[in-house]
């Protein structure tokens, strides 16, 4: 069965054919791929407007990398929320359209929950349950899956996402944008234990929040006056394990708590080397399996995981209608 | 009009916010201005609360995402340009929110070149180092001065 995915959730406007719920044909995403498109370049996908122009191409695009006619789809799959309003409108109103020419199913896809799918796409044996941990700029959330369908909420930040707070972070260093990267790069030669930056307390276990580590780090900076360049990486690595240390307990801690020995991580966080060594290691501590998609690709937006789960829930009976509405504070 | 206190805690900015949020009304414009960890979000956690944003719902930063928007009295919409400049931001169609039927508050709206409504009220965060507190500043544009009066006869 062929699947056509469409994310617009946010930035990118992405496009895939995915086969069967686990085979990428084609995976186009704006801004990470040379597309002749047809006023030339990559645009940054910021407003709808932008995406409305995109989308046409970028679909376009995925049909003919894959070597695919249009009227070899079985199913139309899109993501309908959580994200930006406008953005997403774009993406449902286009995916319905298209269902309704072609006289196919459409499924609406949740974005997050997409996001852990994304493992399944490289490795289609993981066993569940499993616990789900989101990591992106805008989300930091734990899900514990019984199966493709059914996902219980455990918690989320209650301010800053992980992705900002290293956005941030890398703001207040002076290291430029996006940060995530640099300051994983910066952080590999510092010392992890240099700065003891506060883990915050909350209510909810399985909460996050990184809004005060963000302050402290912008305190820390403050006070020092001039950061030199040699002590650049370890502030960098002790701001960084702050948040490994939290995302890293909280996610074992739901493992422990729901008897599961699965944990699975999803979102362009999952990109994090420190992340995914410190998640390893305290996996194997407690023999838990730990899952994060290995190409860098399916950790950020992308449409193939739209497509990918949107398999499931087609075998489940989950589409649909041409009602479909873009629902921008979707949670799970 | 200006209004300006002192808050020792974040849970004390929470307080000032929720009594902001329950002056509000529908159509109303806030801008909010400060560093980075000056406790905007704080602040906006405690107006989501005045305008009966249940705590089941996250009031988060939407830095990454621009937006969310929470359903209280009336919807609230929770913008912020941090990451966006100034010609991104022109492009940005945000007239849905800002004279929607609901309460439009806008994170580092200092980066509008033009600010799209003439009346809004303005809250400035200043952290002060020395007595580890925040400084917020209320500044009425146009009809929020009203508003902004019954508020500080109730604080």
């Amino acid at each position: 069965m062929l699947i056509l995915g469409i994310e617009t959730s946010c930035d990118e406007t992405s496009a895939s054919i995915v086969k069967d719920g686990k085979t990428i044909i084609s995976n186009i995403i704006t801004s990470q791929d040379e597309i002749h498109a047809p006023f030339g370049g990559i645009v940054p996908e910021l407003a709808s407007r932008e995406q409305l122009e995109s989308i046409g191409w970028v679909v376009r695009e995925a049909l003919d990398k894959a070597n695919i006619q249009l009227n070899k789809i079985d199913a139309i799959a899109v993501t309908y929320g959580p994200g930006l309003a406008g953005s997403l409108l774009i993406g449902v109103e286009f995916a319905k359209a298209l269902s309704y020419a072609l006289s196919i199913p459409l499924i609406g896809v949740n974005h997050i929950q997409a996001h852990l799918y994304a493992n399944f796409l490289e490795d289609s044996k993981i066993k569940f349950p499993y616990i789900g941990l989101v990591i992106s700029g805008g989300h930091t959330s734990l899900f514990y899956v019984k199966d493709f369908l059914t996902y219980s909420f455990l918690g989320q930040t209650r301010d800053d996402a992980c992705g900002e707070a290293f956005d941030k972070g890398a703001q207040i260093l002076k290291l430029g944008y996006p940060g995530g990267p640099v300051i994983d790069r910066i952080s590999k030669k510092g010392n992890l234990s240099a700065i003891k930056f506060p883990r915050a307390k909350m209510k909810n276990p399985f909460d996050f929040s990184f809004s005060g580590l963000k302050t402290s780090l912008s305190r820390y900076v403050e006070k020092r006056g001039k950061i030199t360049k040699k002590e650049l990486p370890d502030i960098a690595a002790s701001f960084q394990e702050a948040i490994a240390d939290a995302l890293v307990k909280k996610t074992i801690l739901a493992a422990e708590y729901k008897k599961t020995n699965t944990i699975i991580v999803g979102g362009g966080v999952a990109a994090n080397s420190r992340i995914r060594f410190k998640m390893q290691q305290e996996a194997n501590k407690n023999n838990l399996k730990v899952y994060f998609p290995n190409q860098l690709k399916l950790c950020t937006d992308n449409a193939a995981m739209i497509a990918g789960l949107a398999y499931w829930m087609f075998k489940k009976g989950k589409t649909s209608s041409l009602t479909l509405d873009a629902k921008p504070n979707l949670s799970h | 009009m200006k209004l300006k206190l002192i808050s020792n805690s974040s849970s004390q900015t929470r307080n000032i916010g929720e009594k902001i949020g329950k002056v509000l009304n529908k159509g109303d414009v806030l801008g909010l201005t400060g560093n980075l960890g000056a406790g905007k979000t704080t602040m906006i956690q405690g107006i989501a609360r005045g305008l009966g944003v249940d705590s089941k719902q996250y009031v988060r930063s939407p830095s990454f995402v621009l937006a969310h928007q929470y359903e209280g009295k009336f919807p609230v919409y929770h913008m912020d340009l941090y990451r966006l400049n100034t010609k991104e931001i022109a492009d940005l169609d945000c007239e849905e929110y800002l004279f929607g039927e609901g309460v439009c508050i806008i994170e580092w709206i200092e980066k509008m070149h033009k600010i799209p409504a003439r009346e809004w009220l303005h809250i400035n965060l200043d952290f002060l180092p020395a007595e580890n507190a925040r400084k917020i500043t209320i500044e009425a544009k146009g009809k929020y001065g009203k508003l902004l009066k019954s508020f500080a006869d109730n604080i």
